[in-house]
């Protein structure tokens, strides 16, 4: 896949997965834990992508998450943003990209940016927020092995370091 | 990251003018299409599964509800007179008028547990405003935060964000009590009342009334909890909302 088709992806990847944020997420709530499809979408990506694409990518998944969801604009922006920019750096380790690696990370890309977000917009049980994001973490590292997948299938990575 | 201040700054102001930002506007009605179908295909997905395992007690809810209202069609005509009576008694001595009475139907179609927030697919255009109450079968979800043409987004009670005061609470305790209900995240509401009250576990939860939108009667849940909190001199409350936003998709907002 081209460099232009791969962005034209990642906007519909983006437009596709905040209305499912909204809609489906909900739905599949499991023992209070809750999938969160953008970061999932992001820390997988991340692996592909350079720091300015994953910085990108995160400023679009901020405003778009930050937009349905009514919450403070900048602190989604900055939180993913940021969160976008240092996860492709555990590339330089060199380590093989196992299932295990693919989970962790996206484990990680949560966890980084759910912390960012509460130094910005702390909320009032700080407690649950932790809980909550958590097993969020845990959800989404396990999302994340099919999602990888599926994304290394169509993206081919070596057309990927251009971005 | 300068961009995402002044947009959060844009934001900010825009939302306490009640309407949302160009930004937020723009991807709301971007992803609408999407929001709408994803919602539609979630909830029909989600009652076809509840209709399979528990089609026999659906079935005997059904007849039920039938019945109640053939039962509520035989009062419809004396309710009728007797709120024509009082809305004329309340012209003759200059009171003003009553809020809530216009009930603007619509569908969640967005959700965000987390966020405290969900998106209703009825707006300006269909008489939404600002402050307005949005109700279920079951009670009091939330308060409509921002407005757009054809849609609005919607904090509900149990929000705990610095954004949202909270709604007067009142509970049909005797003598009944009146305060603010707060929101505590994760569907928990709580209330601090003098504590000299007489407020007991399993006491209802009701809308105090004394707000220019919301109107009084409407229920938000049951006491669960009363702790006396000696350090601050006062009892706290725990309350149970009673309604459930992530059961629900009809809501109504009332104007």
């Amino acid at each position: 896949m081209t460099n232009r088709n791969t962005v034209l992806f990642c906007i519909a990847a983006v437009w596709v997965l905040a209305a499912a944020q909204a809609t489906v997420a909900p739905h599949l709530e499991i023992l209070g834990s809750r999938p969160d499809f953008m970061l999932t979408f992001m820390g997988c990506m991340c692996l592909f992508m350079s720091r300015t694409a994953g910085s990108v990518l995160g400023f679009f998944c901020g405003l778009t998450y930050g937009a349905l969801a009514g919450v403070h604009l900048f602190a989604s922006i900055f939180s993913r943003t940021v969160t976008g920019f240092i996860a492709p750096a555990g590339r330089k380790f060199g380590l093989e990209v196992t299932p295990l690696v693919v989970a962790a990370t996206v484990f990680a890309v949560t966890v980084v940016s759910q912390l960012l977000w509460l130094f910005l917009a702390a909320p009032k049980g700080v407690l649950s927020f932790l809980g909550d994001t958590i097993r969020s973490a845990m959800y989404n590292g396990l999302l994340s092995v099919p999602l990888y997948a599926l994304l290394r299938k169509f993206l081919r990575p070596a057309s990927l370091t251009g971005l | 990251m300068l961009l995402g201040l002044c947009l959060g700054q844009w934001q900010s102001s825009n939302r306490r003018a009640g309407r949302p930002d160009l930004v937020t506007s723009l991807i709301t009605h971007l992803e609408a299409p999407l929001t709408g179908a994803f919602s539609s295909a979630a909830f029909s997905t989600e009652r076809f599964l509840t209709g399979m395992s528990r089609a026999g007690a659906l079935v005997e809810q059904n007849r039920r509800l039938e019945a109640l209202v053939h039962s509520a069609e035989l009062y419809d005509a004396r309710v009728e007179l007797l709120t024509s009576e009082v809305e004329n008694l309340r012209k003759l001595q200059g009171f003003g008028e009553v809020t809530g009475k216009v009930r603007i139907g619509g569908i969640v179609v967005g959700f965000f547990p987390t966020e405290a927030r969900a998106t209703l697919n009825i707006g300006s255009a269909q008489g939404v405003a600002a402050g307005c109450p949005v109700i279920s079968g079951e009670g009091l979800l939330g308060v409509v935060q921002t407005v757009d043409r054809d849609s609005c987004l919607v904090t509900l009670i149990w929000s705990s964000s610095p954004d949202f005061k909270g709604v007067g609470g009142l509970i049909l305790s005797n003598p009944p009590t009146a305060s603010i209900v707060h929101g505590e995240g994760a569907g928990r509401l709580r209330m601090d009342i003098d504590p000299n009250t007489n407020v007991k576990a399993g006491d209802r939860v009701v809308t105090t009334g004394y707000s220019a939108r919301i109107p009084r009667g409407i229920a938000i849940g049951q006491v669960v909890e009363v702790v006396d909190d000696k350090d601050f001199g006062v009892k706290r409350i725990q309350i149970y909302p009673d309604a459930d936003i992530s059961t629900v998709r009809e809501v109504v907002v009332l104007k």
